[in-house]
């Protein structure tokens, strides 16, 4: 059967259950540390993990030729995530979405991380590339946002006016992670890397990570 | 592949109402008789689940405390994915688990569990809420499968009616059972094991959709690393 747009609003609809809504990213420790400038960060956020860690990860789990080649993604995410718990949560997520997208169509997979699991899952669901890593930018930058927002730092409008604002950052993070090859994928945020080691400490957190 | 075999109880109620205290009761009466392990979910802290590990409930490697991100509802109710990753993870670790307690953050009147999150719910509501708790309704306090109304001997303190209070909610529930509780005593907690016992003697009543051949088979490959 053909994929149709149907199947891509489903995978993308903010209540496919991936459990991300739990998850900051970091973001949560940046506020409790001062002011956050979201739409630099959210930038930041583009040009960094998701055009050179992220967006190439599911393009290649998308594009594997075998369970070997998916299991080195993987392996790969977890060497290139140094935070604890960064790694949970790309597990975390990626269990979620395999769960729920393999309750609907049966999907041999032996992976955990998002990226792979959501970039598989395109390629089983027979949808395009082009706009798995659509979907997959615009839920990274949402799921930001609705943590700013659950956080109290903005309100729904602003949100939105962020979001219609980061949509050519989107396009450019997806364009450029094209032309990150197999063997230079790997971010590099110091400072996101230390909110997240400093977020596991914290006494009181609404999020996960 | 990881057989998901415990029984799954849901704890839910307002703040302070004392799910904790109904959890580590439990544990107590019941943790040295049967397999069991408790999931405690939490808004902005694991306060529940590190109360429950320094009380003694359970070993500390049965207790496993999740922030939810959003209202306790959104992790029991809207999706369940961070949960449903600590069921599997706990089944995995104690293989043949018979009992699993997922307390709810407290929440408002309206919040339930995903029927594809627990076999089971327990409502708790205490008189130091206010006696017209029950006649407030809502889903939790009318179709959960046990309704406790916990701190009892606050009643006369708080200027709540007891008597009362059992009145509507048995109204409110058509037969579906209340228990009256004073849980920091241990009043009430003999008929509540009754109950969960009863309840694991009549086994899980998962959805039929859980059963079926996708959900095992997207199961048994998210426990391959």
């Amino acid at each position: 059967m053909a994929a149709t747009l149907f199947d891509l609003l489903q995978l993308a609809d903010s209540s496919f259950p991936s459990g991300g809504y739990a998850h900051s990213g970091g973001l949560e420790t940046l506020y409790v540390w001062g002011e956050v400038d979201l739409g630099a960060h959210l930038r930041f956020l583009l040009t960094n993990g998701l055009a050179h860690l992220e967006l190439p990860v599911v393009r290649e789990a998308y594009l594997s030729q075998d369970e070997a080649d998916v299991a080195e993604l993987g392996v790969l995410m977890d060497v290139l995530l140094p935070v604890t718990e960064q790694r949970a949560a790309s597990r975390s997520i990626g269990r979620g979405v395999l769960r729920a997208a393999g309750r609907i169509r049966p999907i041999e997979l032996a992976a955990e991380h998002h990226a792979v699991v959501f970039g598989v899952v395109l390629r089983a669901w027979g949808l395009e590339l082009d706009d798995g890593l659509d979907v997959y930018a615009f839920q990274a930058v949402r799921q930001q946002l609705s943590a700013a927002q659950r956080l109290g730092k903005i309100g729904q409008s602003t949100l939105h006016d962020l979001l219609d604002r980061l949509k050519p950052a989107m396009s450019a993070a997806i364009a450029e992670s094209w032309t990150v090859a197999r063997d230079e994928i790997g971010g590099f945020a110091p400072l996101l890397d230390l909110a997240g080691m400093a977020h596991a400490k914290q006494q009181a957190r609404l999020f996960l990570s | 592949m990881t057989a998901l075999t415990a029984l799954r109880i849901g704890i839910g109620g307002p703040v302070g109402s004392g799910k904790t205290a109904l959890v580590h009761a439990l544990c107590r009466e019941l943790g040295s008789q049967i397999s069991m392990a408790v999931i405690t979910n939490d808004i902005y802290t694991r306060e529940d689940a590190d109360f429950l590990i320094r009380a003694g409930s359970l070993p500390a490697e049965r207790v496993v405390g999740v922030e939810t991100g959003a209202c306790p509802h959104s992790a029991v109710r809207d999706d369940i994915s961070i949960n449903m990753n600590a069921v599997e993870d706990l089944e995995r670790q104690f293989v043949g688990l018979q009992l699993l307690l997922i307390e709810s953050g407290g929440d408002n009147l309206a919040a339930t569990f995903s029927p594809e999150l627990v076999d089971y719910t327990i409502y708790v509501i205490d008189v130091a809420g206010g006696e017209k708790i029950p006649r407030k309704g809502g889903p939790a306090q009318t179709y959960s499968d046990l309704l406790l109304i916990n701190k009892t001997d606050l009643a006369a303190l708080v200027g709540a009616s007891v008597e009362v209070m059992l009145r509507e909610a048995n109204a409110l529930r058509e037969g579906r059972p209340v228990v009256p509780t004073a849980l920091r005593h241990g009043t009430g907690v003999t008929e509540v094991c009754e109950w969960v016992r009863a309840r694991i003697s009549d086994g899980r009543h998962a959805p039929p959709e859980r059963t079926d051949a996708a959900h095992a088979h997207a199961h048994s490959h998210t426990h391959v690393h």
